[in-house]
């Protein structure tokens, strides 16, 4: 006879953050902006990072619930861990932390690429992500999150763009080695992976009709993503409903790379 | 007597554009030996008069890899006639016919999963009879493109190739100890008959698809000879994706 399954008395809500204290990186702009308000009106605590002052504390004033505004670079290890300190002194914890700062600058190919810029983009992107993962690893507890934001350029790049692609590929095996290193210590590590929606990075592909084109044509819901359409996927991230998901990859990109 | 230095290849599937760029490729190769077959004598034909003067020795038979023993024939006339077998080419399909999935019969799901599926079931059941005893082999599927990426219009094609793919995989696991290597390679679309009817404009649409343009099966033989060869000894289980870059972007 097989084991009657014990049936719990109730399911954790794939989108409660209810009291979670959160980082959210890169968050002044584009996808960070949302995510903030998506995290801050289902009643998380948040600690806004990114490099503008005036632009965080702008934010925060928006914002419903509670934000500390925490000005830095991510691609500076002191600064993550400061970051990591002054969450813990205001909340006595961490329990999420969303590195979602990036940059894509248009570089063309190879011998356009000035060497600096490569640098710059890895460093941010993929440096900055593995900073702020490191950071929280010290001060969060079981049942801890960290949250990449990758892209699917990261399996489909784009002409003009390795750079930006490898960095968010690389991203994706960040997540897997450090969901292995991580998992004794109860922390999932994951990725959300966009694919082409409003945002200030995409604006010159918005704005050009052919690019636009080209990418609505490769995206299977043949549309642009909004911002609000990703914010489910890092809510549910973030929240007790994934505690047995970690390592993973998971893309919310209107089918951009089914063809 | 001395250990046979001869290699033999069998490839099913052998008709048709890329059964005959691989079956050309393959008996061009030193001291190898083909069996060559095909569901269609024509087709198999047309393969045996394009294979290269200096070549060794060819066998052919007609098979429909749909049917188990058929494909146990080929295998066992490889080892009556060229006394081993080291190489399985199994790189017979269909392609479905065009149409979204409500539109489509379980007749057509039949017709793909028998020759796509069951034919390459039945080309890793007879080649490991014969691999196994000499504790070697290769054996290579091939499956698609369109087995990693969806292709509208395409789904029992798509699918069949996403299970070649998987097939492999296990095939590769569960045979490893044998010495035998099962590998796939996925190729894009390439030129072939079926693109004789299309007008310009079609062909300019799929080509600018393809980073590369579009290829031809002469693009393709050079992941079989690899897989077939002992370049590839430590490569088992893969996908090999020959697609001028299709799936890159």
């Amino acid at each position: 006879m097989t084991r009657p399954i014990e049936i719990p008395d109730s399911f954790p809500d794939p989108g409660d953050v209810r009291g979670k204290r959160v980082v959210i990186t890169g968050a002044s702009r584009g996808l960070g902006a949302v995510l903030s308000h998506a995290f801050s009106e289902a009643g998380a605590c948040l600690a806004l990072v990114a490099r503008s002052e005036k632009d965080l504390k702008d934010l925060a004033d928006e914002l419903p619930g509670h934000a500390l505004a925490l000005s830095g670079d991510v691609t500076d290890e002191d600064f993550n861990e400061a970051v990591a300190d002054a969450v813990v002194d205001e909340w006595g914890g961490l329990d999420v932390w969303i590195a979602n700062a990036g940059i894509s600058p248009m570089v063309g190919g190879p011998r356009e690429t000035d060497p600096a810029r490569w640098r710059q983009v890895l460093d941010v992107n993929l440096t900055g992500a593995f900073l702020g993962a490191r950071a929280a690893a010290r001060v969060m507890g079981h049942g801890g999150r960290i949250v990449f934001t990758g892209s699917v350029l990261g399996e489909r790049p784009r002409k003009g763009l390795a750079a930006y692609s490898a960095s968010k590929a690389g991203l994706t095996a960040l997540a897997k080695g450090l969901a292995l290193d991580l998992a004794p210590a109860g922390i999932t590590v994951n990725v959300v992976a966009p694919g082409w929606f409003d945002s200030p990075l995409a604006d010159a592909w918005m704005r050009t009709p052919e690019l636009s084109g080209e990418i609505i044509g490769h995206t299977a819901l043949r549309r642009w993503g909004a911002p609000s359409d990703l914010t489910g996927a890092y809510r549910f991230l973030a929240s007790d409903a994934s505690a047995f998901v970690t390592g993973t990859v998971i893309s919310v990109d209107g089918g951009y790379l089914l063809t | 007597m001395t250990t046979d230095p001869r290699r033999v290849v069998a490839v099913l599937g052998a008709g048709g554009a890329l059964g005959s760029a691989i079956s050309a490729r393959l008996a061009g190769e030193p001291a190898t030996d083909v069996v060559l077959s095909d569901v269609s004598e024509g087709a198999l034909a047309a393969t045996v008069d394009a294979l290269p003067d200096d070549r060794g020795d060819v066998v052919t038979a007609a098979c429909d890899v749909s049917d188990e023993a058929q494909v146990q024939a080929v295998v066992d006339l490889a080892v009556e006639r060229l006394g081993r077998l080291d190489v399985v080419v199994s790189n017979a399909g269909v392609l479905s016919p065009n149409g979204r999935i409500h539109n489509l019969t379980d007749g057509d799901w039949q017709r793909a999963f028998d020759v796509n599926v069951m034919g390459s079931v039945h080309a890793i059941k007879a080649a490991v009879g014969a691999m196994r005893p000499q504790g070697s082999g290769s054996i290579i599927l091939t499956a698609s493109i369109s087995g990693l990426t969806a292709w509208s219009h395409a789904a029992p094609y798509c699918a069949t190739k996403a299970a070649v793919i998987q097939l492999a995989k296990v095939a590769a696991v569960e045979y490893a100890r044998d010495g035998i290597r099962v590998n796939c390679v996925c190729p894009g679309t390439f030129r072939s008959a079926i693109h004789d009817e299309l007008p310009e404009e079609a062909l300019a649409a799929i080509d600018a698809r393809h980073p590369l343009g579009l290829g031809t099966a002469q693009d393709l033989v050079g992941a079989y000879s690899y897989l077939a060869g002992e370049g590839s000894r430590w490569t088992t289980g893969s996908a090999l994706v020959v697609d001028g870059g299709y799936a890159a972007p």
